[in-house]
């Protein structure tokens, strides 16, 4: 039943995040109001499986706890005013703690330790601190994506933050710079597994898809100069597949 | 003839809160004309210092006055409508006088910029800071109406540093350029692209120039209209044939034509934004019917605002500003204050030392005589310890004296209780008879 809720939760944050991206795309307010019920039904549904005979024990449920008091709190913000970045924000992140937990259920037994070697260090090391490169990035694209929303609604902006193209052009750098390192820690990981237990893992799968936009966008951004509110929200999902990933580490 | 009252601050004059703009224009003063109106201000005898503020939205005398009000006023009628040809009741109907402690607030509120028109507008300081320039180089500005004028400057500085009263531009031009501020890292290396040549346009175009924009593109499609506006004001004219060339290297696009169907649509700038690459572009319109399509905020990297949404900006700054007006007021009150008791300590300062001087002159005329005299005997050495004892005597008896005028020299009360303030004495008890 914990699995069941599990996947539902993360279907519906899925949902939400994708309603309400849309509408932070098109600045229009409508979905992200309709996103929030299905945040609202995603987080109850995350609770029940947190609260269930099996969610109790479960590795996850600390962060799934975290993740629904999280999502409760935006739900109960967005009744103040409208803040249109928080909405997908936290259904994205929330959609990444459900998916780890989901397959962590599904997977229990997909981890295995690898020999300390220096490469393997190279990997763990390498993959977390293009994660946490990946995370101020973050936090720039959503302060990007809230200064845009403010700038199109006429809303005035805040002059304590930077300029647009500053948040946004910070954010890509450290994107760049966490994606090279990202990519020697994949590396690293595909050299150091075990040839013969080497399966497709959803950590894999996540992972590879999480590279893949990350490589995507950076490569639009050179070639076409794909930049702006759509180019921030695939670095926000990018970074919500990347949570996925270590979520399945932690959850291990 | 001075009525023996002690000198303060006096103001006369007209705003735009108590005079409509063609009284205003009528007995504003020109600068040229100024200084004649300051010394003729002192020579009517009812101020002793006078200084002049002419603006848009003002006419105001500042005097220093030891004269009853009455006089103070006829002289400042006299010098600003008599004496010019023009109708004292007019003046008297529509201006304001302040006198002491309410002719400094008022000094403070003007310089603060609470008493203008806009809020927190930035030229009133230097305009009064000119005016007292202009007195004090027809000599008819004093001492205390410097002491004055500087706190209130003080107190104007305070105002603008300690509260948010100046933080917010509420003027159109003003607010596209810090909403384009907002967008690019450095306004510096943004160009501006100025289509159509209409007086709004030149005027939302130059505050955003005053932003800090070096470069700005001028067309239109009268390409002669163009030229005369580039030159006048040191643009770069560009041919309308060649409009799209140009949005997409502009970075703030400012429309004031006077078509009546939008020249910037969705298709257009979704071809421009690709040529640009998607770097943000900032659209201004400020034209009525609307150059710019508002369909274009779809594509992305687009911002526009128009009028309306500049206006309201606007009217959300200056409502800021005025949530400020009650901080602003506790600093004026503050320096009112400090103004009032620097005020009453400089009219005791002279007696003050009138009073030592006065006493030393007489101790030492009477010290001489008894030398002369029934001292003669005494040596030189004695003769110095005879004088120190009357000097030390002399001080001691003045201190409480002195203290008290310090302390309280503005102080109304009879002379008997000043007496007794004055040599330190202290009240007798209600058995005792007094003499």
């Amino acid at each position: 039943m914990q699995v069941a809720l599990l996947a539902l939760a993360a279907l519906a944050y899925l949902l939400a995040a994708a309603l309400s991206l849309t509408g932070l795309v098109r600045a229009h307010l409508q979905p992200a109001r309709k996103a929030q019920w299905f945040t609202l039904g995603a987080t109850i549904l995350l609770l029940a499986s947190a609260l269930s005979p099996e969610g109790l024990h479960s590795t996850s449920f600390a962060v799934t706890f975290l993740t629904v008091a999280a999502a409760g709190s935006v739900f109960v913000i967005q009744r103040w005013g409208d803040y249109p970045v928080l909405v997908p924000t936290i259904s994205a992140l929330a959609c990444a703690v459900s998916s780890a937990a989901t397959l962590h259920e599904v997977f229990p037994a997909d981890f295995r330790q690898s020999p300390a070697t220096m490469v393997t260090v190279m990997h763990i090391g390498a993959t977390m601190v293009g994660y946490l490169l990946f995370l101020p990035a973050f936090i720039l694209a959503n302060l990007y994506l809230s200064q845009s929303w403010r700038m199109r609604t006429k809303q005035g902006l805040s002059a304590k933050l930077p300029p647009l193209m500053t948040l946004e052009s910070f954010a890509w750098r450290l994107l760049s710079v966490g994606f090279v390192l990202f990519t020697l820690g994949i590396l690293g990981g595909v050299i150091t597994g075990d040839p013969s237990t080497r399966t497709l893992r959803p950590q894999h799968v996540l992972g590879t898809l999480a590279w893949l936009v990350f490589f995507g966008s950076l490569l639009g951004r050179a070639l076409v100069g794909w930049r702006g509110v759509r180019a921030a929200v695939t670095l926000l999902i990018g970074f919500s597949l990347t949570t996925c990933v270590v979520l399945l580490y932690v959850f291990r | 003839m001075s009525s023996g009252e002690s000198p303060r601050l006096v103001v006369m004059g007209l705003n735009h809160k108590s005079a409509p703009v063609a009284t205003r224009e009528s007995f504003a003063v020109p600068a040229e004309y100024v200084p004649v109106l300051n010394r003729r201000l002192l020579q009517l005898g009812g101020l002793t210092e006078a200084m002049t503020v002419s603006t848009c939205n003002r006419v105001e005398i500042y005097g220093v006055s030891a004269s009853s009000e009455v006089h103070a006023r006829e002289a400042m009628l006299q010098a600003l409508a008599v004496d010019r040809g023009l109708d004292p009741q007019e003046l008297s109907a529509h201006s304001y006088f302040h006198s002491g402690i309410e002719a400094q607030r008022h000094l403070v509120r003007v310089c603060a910029s609470l008493d203008s028109l806009v809020v927190g507008e930035a030229q009133i300081m230097a305009q009064v800071k000119e005016a007292f320039q202009l007195a004090r180089e027809a000599e008819t500005a004093g001492t205390l109406l410097e002491q004055n004028v500087q706190a209130a400057f003080r107190g104007g500085k305070a105002v603008r540093t300690e509260t948010g009263i100046a933080s917010e531009t509420v003027s159109i031009g003003s607010v596209a350029a810090e909403l384009a501020r907002r967008i690019f890292p450095r306004l510096a290396d943004s160009r501006v692209l100025v289509i159509g040549a209409g007086k709004m346009g030149r005027l939302t175009a130059r505050s955003l120039a005053r932003g800090g924009i070096k470069e700005v593109w001028v067309t239109n499609r009268s390409p002669a209209r163009a030229e005369a506006l580039a030159k006048e004001l040191g643009w770069t004219a560009k041919p309308f044939a060649q409009l799209d060339e140009w949005l997409v290297h502009a970075d703030v696009i400012l429309t004031c034509t006077g078509a009546d169907r939008p020249i910037l649509e969705l298709t257009r700038m979704r071809q421009v934004m690709k040529a640009r690459k998607h770097r943000p572009i900032f659209l201004v319109d400020i034209a009525v019917p609307r150059d710019i399509s508002p369909s274009v905020t779809e594509v992305d990297g687009v911002y526009l605002y128009n009028i309306d949404d500049l206006e309201a900006v606007s009217r959300d700054h200056l409502q800021r500003r005025m949530s400020e007006t009650g901080k602003a007021e506790h600093i004026i009150e503050r320096t009112v204050s400090e103004m009032s008791t620097r005020m009453a300590q400089s009219s005791v300062f002279p007696v003050i030392r009138q009073v030592r001087e006065h006493t030393s002159t007489l101790c030492q005329q009477e010290l001489q005589r008894a030398f002369q005299r029934k001292l003669q005997h005494l040596a030189e050495e004695q003769r110095e310890q005879v004088s120190h004892t009357v000097q030390a005597t002399l001080n001691k008896l003045l201190h409480p004296a002195m203290e008290a005028l310090r302390d309280q020299g503005d102080q109304r009360m009879t002379l008997a209780e000043a007496a007794r303030l004055l040599f330190g004495l202290d009240y007798p008890s209600l058995s005792k008879e007094t003499p």
